[in-house]
């Protein structure tokens, strides 16, 4: 039996590994931007296997290899989106303040279009979260953004680091104070909530560990319950999930870092953190990282209070931080949204940048694979026209893992690959809510607001 | 037809000749046979799939084939059927249904309409809906909400069909399958096998958990681990001493067979996205596993090569709606043309599918790693073809939507083309009825073997291969001595244009047809069926579980053109008049359509007139199909 399913294991992982494509290719003579080894002029790049064999000046390449020429043009690594809500089916699971057992992965939508055009945006990596309906929602799926592939398992990044969403604030309190008339109804409630919740997960851990040694001298005891909720909870106790939390002011996230700080929980990015300017040393002794947008904010009470300055200031006080998209919109332009940080914070090229490439990588347990240009990553990259942070940068390709995904020389009109046969002219795609962590959850309310 | 009828009618023809009698009604519904033999005198046998029609003599006793072959006696006591003019065939089996089975009382349907709005769910303190409302009801059985004298029961035997494999209805676990004889008394007679089957899809439970697709796999795992700790308790209690009573949670206890390997999982996965998240969850828990209802399995043709997990197709077809369009066009400029999209004819292998196309080759270009951009090569090609295409039309065409049409048109043919690749591939499969109108069962069929399948493997989809899967290959599925007696009278070969079922036996009862030579269905005017009996006004009742929805009918005809209204106290909507109105001897049929808070929903109505009254059925969009009454209530002036 045990040997079945080791037989079982490797054989899918054999699978998964062949579902995922991978191309070769030479990119000559472009401006490569390494981010974490400074820039490098009329610099080749090869690509073997998906992966990065080669960066130099005139290297030699395999016959027939395909070659880009980037005379003139800006190669940089994959923009990766730490939060975004594209290619999934399902967002929210709001029907209960905590569901820390689903997973947004297993809803993979290999059709949506918001992949593509994130591709068209230089973006190769995005972390698709759960959303904002629950203190505790469900777990994250980094995904590569390998559009055309019609495998939803392939579009997994594998060997990322598990994460799962939490979330503070009105969203919790809304759908399941307000919407559901059960706890949380306040912050307080919140808190209390995720206490809780760690709380069963201990003793869940415990029940089982009795179990265990039990077993040992008695094989034929009685097992308890499983239960995959608690047993996230206790996945989340032993570290082996990050934590990545919707969070705005100030109180809130000095609040959970003392709730973690009970229960020994170190691993966890705040995202929005809207107010993180003010906690920001705080954040950088925790060890939090932080993940913003960078200048969107008044869009509801709690969130009323925020600056520009926002990444600038977390950077500098040495919060690993990032700025995302949450929007199938957003994460189009994210370079411009980095180039934010110029404006407002004097950020250094490579600081900017790291914003959205290696910084991303690390909230996401990615950056040993992506992130950066260097020999042994993965060919996640994407060449722009002129440079990236440049107003006037126009995207011209996008490659995941050695394979062009996006060329601007080749954008054909329509690229649905999933067409309703009775349906003749297609309703407007990708149509965006104002706020993607609160989809699904429209059920809850009788009246929108 | 009431009970009490047909028993005057037997006891009146009974001092006569019981001969006479069955030749007077060989298909009483619900009386039993006279004789319990039958004796198909000289037809053309095709005793299985991919075999040729023989001529034979069948004879049937007491409900099994008893023999097949040539020159044999009649047994004294047969009714005699003179079939030389007939073909017989196997009967159908139907893979997957939910023939006989009733709505469960007091939801909403396995759409997974939540009963939110006034009443308040009960939550335990975890914040779980007990097991019922959260649609996870594995225990549940057919027998508690089959109906025996169903109208589905009738109308699906009428298309061939002699056994069924049917679930309840639900949501997330609806509960297990049993497999139904569509002929006989009561449940005790017509349920055969019991339990057969666990039956699953990705429906939530509405308003509470698990409510989308993400809690629907995380309540899988949980429940699939419970069962299996449940197994291993079960043995040692049984086999150890010291060992704690398990005290089992119905759900756990209920998918023990499945953890056991014992019974497979049904799981109802009509599009690509369903059909990949069932079977990565078939590869993650590692129970046995069959995709059923399944619509767009061409995509995903690889993963049933090795027929691991079986594969059972939904028997419907997407709508051809620019056909719909092309024709009512064309019936204004009159021109000729015929078919619409998809008339590449049959034998052309053809692309498989827009997306199979695109990706194969896309990915194909991966692997050798030379290529331009992936799916932005082979779809530009295209692209280019559709401008030549276009240029050759005129300036009136947006071209924008020519291009979205042509997509739409290789989509729609991709899902006609499926049954005939999956075959060609030798992937075997079986049909299931569950998501296809009755109405529609015959004409699909046609339009798959106008795709490519070829009618030996139509009907093996629909005998030998469902036998297969269901495990009833000894007793069902071929016209064989032994078999179960569930054969088609057919006045021509199967599935062939003008083929219509004169009789059908299931276990050794007869059910006689009226064939009718196959009238053209005119919209409106109709020589045949004189408008006369249907014009005027009429009140009609519709029953929806726990209400009658009531209102009127207006039928007028002019100029030899039906036309009609319907008027209801449930209608805010502006339109009130009926669409598509045929009149076929007594049966009626159209469609009304209305909107509901944004939603266009259309009533498809089928009726039999019987004089001053009439019933039948309307089926409402995804909503389900209820019973229609109604009677006459003035003449037409």
């Amino acid at each position: 039996m045990k040997h079945t399913l080791c037989l079982l294991f490797l054989l899918s992982t054999f699978f998964l590994k062949a579902q995922a494509p991978v191309g070769d290719l030479i990119i000559r003579n472009g401006t490569v931007l390494t981010i974490t080894k400074g820039s490098l002029d009329k610099t080749d790049i090869l690509v073997q296997k998906g992966k990065i064999t080669g960066i130099g000046k005139q290297l030699k390449a395999p016959a027939g290899i395909r070659e880009i020429d980037a005379t003139g043009q800006f190669v940089m690594p994959g923009i990766i989106d730490a939060h975004s809500h594209i290619a999934i089916d399902a967002v929210n699971e709001a029907t209960n303040p905590i569901t820390p057992e689903v997973k947004v992965g297993d809803a993979i939508d290999p059709f949506d279009l918001s992949i593509y055009r994130a591709l068209a945006g230089g973006v190769t990596t995005s972390h698709a979260m759960h959303g904002s309906a629950n203190a505790i929602g469900g777990q994250c799926q980094t995904i590569k953004h390998r559009y055309g592939v019609l495998d939803p398992s392939a579009y997994k990044f594998e060997g990322a680091a598990r994460t799962i969403k939490f979330a503070l604030g009105e969203n919790p309190i809304r759908v399941h104070g307000e919407g559901r008339g059960v706890q949380p109804r306040t912050r307080m409630g919140v808190e209390h909530v995720i206490r809780d919740a760690f709380e069963k997960g201990l003793a869940y851990k415990e029940k089982w560990a009795t179990y265990e040694a039990d077993k040992k001298k008695n094989p034929d005891i009685a097992p308890p319950l499983y239960n995959e909720r608690y047993q996230t909870m206790a996945d989340i106790l032993d570290g082996k999930i990050i934590i990545q939390c919707h969070s705005y002011r100030a109180d809130e996230i000095l609040m959970l870092m003392r709730v973690l700080n009970d229960y020994g929980v170190r691993r966890i990015t705040f995202q929005h953190v809207n107010e993180g300017f003010k906690v920001a040393p705080e954040l950088a002794a925790f060890g939090a990282m932080a993940s913003v947008f960078s200048d969107w904010w008044a869009y509801k009470f709690e969130v009323y209070y925020s600056t520009a300055y926002n990444a600038a200031i977390l950077t500098r006080n040495g919060v690993v931080t990032s700025i995302n998209s949450d929007s199938g919109e957003l994460i189009r332009h994210l370079f411009h949204e980095a180039a934010k940080t110029q404006r407002y914070g004097n950020l250094s090229d490579d600081e900017a940048l790291a914003l959205i490439t290696i910084n991303p990588a690390r909230q996401l347990g990615i950056d040993t694979k992506v992130g950066s240009i260097e020999i042994g990553k993965d060919a996640d990259l994407a060449i722009f026209s002129a440079h990236p942070l440049s107003i006037y940068a126009i995207p011209q390709l996008t490659i995941v893992d050695g394979i062009v995904r996006f060329d601007l020389a080749h954008d054909p009109a329509d690229m649905r690959l999933d067409i309703d046969p009775e349906e003749a002219t297609p309703t407007y795609y990708g149509q965006e809510d104002v706020d993607g962590c609160m989809r699904d959850t429209e059920f809850m309310f009788s009246h929108r607001h | 037809m009431s009970r009490l009828f047909l028993f005057c009618v037997f006891l009146l023809s009974l001092p006569i000749a019981p001969c006479s009698l069955l030749l007077a009604q060989p298909v009483a519904d619900d009386l039993p046979q006279i004789t319990g033999c039958i004796a198909l005198i000289n037809a053309k046998v095709v005793s299985a799939p991919g075999k040729a029609p023989l001529v034979s003599t069948v004879i049937i006793r007491d409900g099994l084939i008893t023999q097949v072959g040539v020159n044999m006696k009649i047994p004294a006591d047969a009714y005699r059927i003179a079939a030389d003019s007939f073909y017989v065939y196997p009967a159908f089996i139907d893979a997957f249904s939910s023939t006989g089975i009733k709505e469960p009382e007091g939801e909403g349907g396995q759409q997974g309409q939540g009963n939110r709005g006034g009443q308040k769910q009960s939550f335990d303190a975890e914040g779980n809906l007990p097991l019922e409302d959260a649609g996870i009801t594995p225990y549940k059985r057919v027998r508690a909400t089959f109906d025996p004298g169903d109208k589905s029961i009738a109308d699906w035997r009428a298309q061939g069909f002699a056994i069924s494999h049917v679930v309840p209805k639900g949501k997330m676990i609806p509960g297990m399958g049993s497999i139904i004889v569509l002929s006989g008394k009561n449940a005790d007679q017509m349920l055969w096998k019991e339990d057969v089957s666990m039956y699953s899809q990705w429906t939530g439970a509405g308003g509470g958990y698990p409510q989308t697709v993400i809690g629907v796999m995380a309540k899988w795992r949980e429940l699939y681990h419970n069962a299996t700790l449940a197994v291993a308790h079960e043995a040692s209690y049984t086999n150890a001493t010291l060992v704690s009573r398990p005290i089992y949670n119905q759900a756990h206890q209920a998918l023990m067979p499945v953890v056991k390997k014992e019974m497979s999982l049904w799981f109802r996965a009509p599009k690509m996205k369903d059909i990949s998240r069932a079977l990565t969850m078939q590869s993650d828990l590692g129970m046995k596993m069959v995709i059923t209802d399944a619509e767009e399995a061409w995509y995903m043709e690889d993963k049933f090569k090795s027929g691991a997990v079986p594969l059972v197709l939904s028997l419907d077809l997407p709508e051809d709606k620019s056909e719909k369009k092309a024709k009512e066009a064309e019936g204004a400029k009159e021109a000729k043309g015929p078919e619409g999209p998809g008339q590449d004819g049959p034998g052309q292998p053809g692309p498989k599918a827009v997306k199979a196309e695109g990706v194969k080759e896309a990915e194909g270009a991966d692997a050798s790693a030379t290529s331009t951009p992936l799916s932005t090569s082979t779809l530009s090609s295209r692209d280019s073809t559709q401008t030549k295409a276009i240029a050759v039309d005129t300036s009136k065409i947006d071209p924008e939507k020519e291009a979205f049409e042509k997509k739409r048109a290789e989509s729609l043919k991709a899902h006609q083309d499926q049954a005939g690749i999956l075959a060609k591939d030798g992937i075997a499969f079986s049909f299931g009825t569950m998501s296809v109108k009755t109405g529609d069962f015959s004409k699909n069929i046609s339009t798959m073997i106008e795709h490519g399948l070829s009618a030996e493997k139509a009907l093996s989809a629909l005998t030998t291969q469902p036998a297969r899967l269901l495990g009833i290959e000894k007793y069902c599925g071929t016209v064989e001595a032994g078999k179960m007696a569930n054969i088609i009278v057919s006045t021509k070969p199967m599935f062939e244009k003008d083929a219509s079922i004169k009789y059908m036996i299931v276990e050794g009862n007869l059910y006689e047809y009226e064939t009718k030579e196959k009238k053209d269905k005119r919209k409106g005017k109709s020589d045949e069926a004189p408008a006369g009996i249907l014009t005027g006004k009429w009140s009609y009742a519709i029953e929806v579980p726990d209400q009658k929805r009531e209102g009127t009918f207006e039928f007028t005809s002019e100029g030899g053109e039906l036309k009609g209204t319907m008027t209801s106290e449930d209608n805010a909507s502006g339109n009130d008049q009926l669409a598509d109105i045929v009149i076929d001897g007594t049966s009626v049929s159209f469609t009304f359509d209305f909107d509901m808070g944004g939603q266009m929903i259309q009533l498809e109505f089928d009726l039999t007139l019987k004089g001053e009254t009439f019933d039948g059925t309307v089926s409402v969009g995804d909503f389900g199909t209820f019973p229609i009454t109604g009677n006459r209530t003035s003449k037409p002036n």
